[in-house]
């Protein structure tokens, strides 16, 4: 499926954000959120050694993850990248190689926000189309 | 102490009280004011996983986070188990994530109140002399009250 991600609006913006958090989900449909330190190379967010016994097996089960970078300075943009994950193996140095289906900016809304946005906290989508 | 209640059988409220227990809410309650924002993460029917910016306010026993979204309502009127993340300032510094069970008032603004169930720190662990993350490793202290 060809992305509608906007892959050079994203690497502009992740310029800054040295660390994320790659979100699984468990079998009860839970939240696992770990700290990783992935890297844009082209179209696709690469995470190297995912230690994590958890997230492994969340993957096992569910390929969906996303992956959060938290704004290097207060008050910036976090960016969000929700994809599909390939592992190279099942192993403690497995890897990941993840193909962005979506890829957004929140912010914490602010008084200055525009109101009562749809998504509540103010937001960009980068989008091509 | 479980307390008999008629009609609900003591070893349901045991099981209650351990999931509430754990957490050592004072050392939360200290924690929080070092940081910033956090993340609310929902979990669809669909396992995606939906993430919105806040500001949660504790009281010492709930998280105030204030209204949630269209689609954080729609998530957590489905599956109330929720976690928020507070970023770390830094990349070598300590996360804080919460578990907990949320309360989604009728209201659509409405503020929504969390009750943390677990807590950790989390950081990951350089290999030394480098910004290189250990996959293998992190460094993880869970908030207990025990």
């Amino acid at each position: 499926m060809a992305s509608n991600v906007d892959f050079d609006r994203l690497a502009e913006k992740l310029a800054g954000h040295d660390y994320a958090y790659l979100i699984t989900v468990d079998a009860q449909n839970r939240p696992h959120p770990v700290p990783v330190m992935p890297t844009l190379d082209g179209d696709t967010v690469r995470i190297a050694a995912l230690g994590g016994r958890r997230s492994r097996a969340n993957l096992a089960r569910s390929a969906d993850v996303t992956v959060m970078w938290p704004p290097p300075v207060p008050g910036g943009y976090t960016v969000i990248v929700d994809g599909t994950a390939e592992v190279s193996d099942a192993g403690e140095l497995a890897s990941l190689a993840i193909a962005p289906s979506r890829a957004v900016l929140i912010r914490v809304a602010t008084p200055e926000s525009p109101g009562e946005t749809p998504c509540y906290s103010d937001c960009v989508d980068l989008k091509l189309t | 102490m479980a307390h008999a209640t008629p009609g609900v059988p003591a070893a349901a409220i045991t099981i209650l009280e351990a999931m509430s227990k754990p957490v050592d809410l004072a050392r939360l309650a200290e924690l929080l004011p070092g940081y910033g924002f956090a993340f609310l993460v929902t979990v669809g029917d669909d396992y995606r996983v939906r993430t919105t910016a806040i500001t949660p306010c504790f009281d010492g026993t709930r998280l105030d986070i204030g209204p949630v979204g269209a689609h954080g309502r729609e998530n957590l009127s489905i599956r109330t188990a929720v976690t928020l993340v507070w970023p770390a300032r830094d990349v070598g510094e300590y996360s804080l994530f919460v578990d907990g069970i949320a309360e989604l008032p009728a209201d659509p603004v409405g503020r929504v109140l969390v009750t943390p169930t677990k807590a950790l720190l989390h950081r990951p662990v350089f290999e030394p002399g480098t910004q290189r993350a250990v996959g293998t490793a992190h460094d993880c202290v869970q908030l207990k009250a025990d």
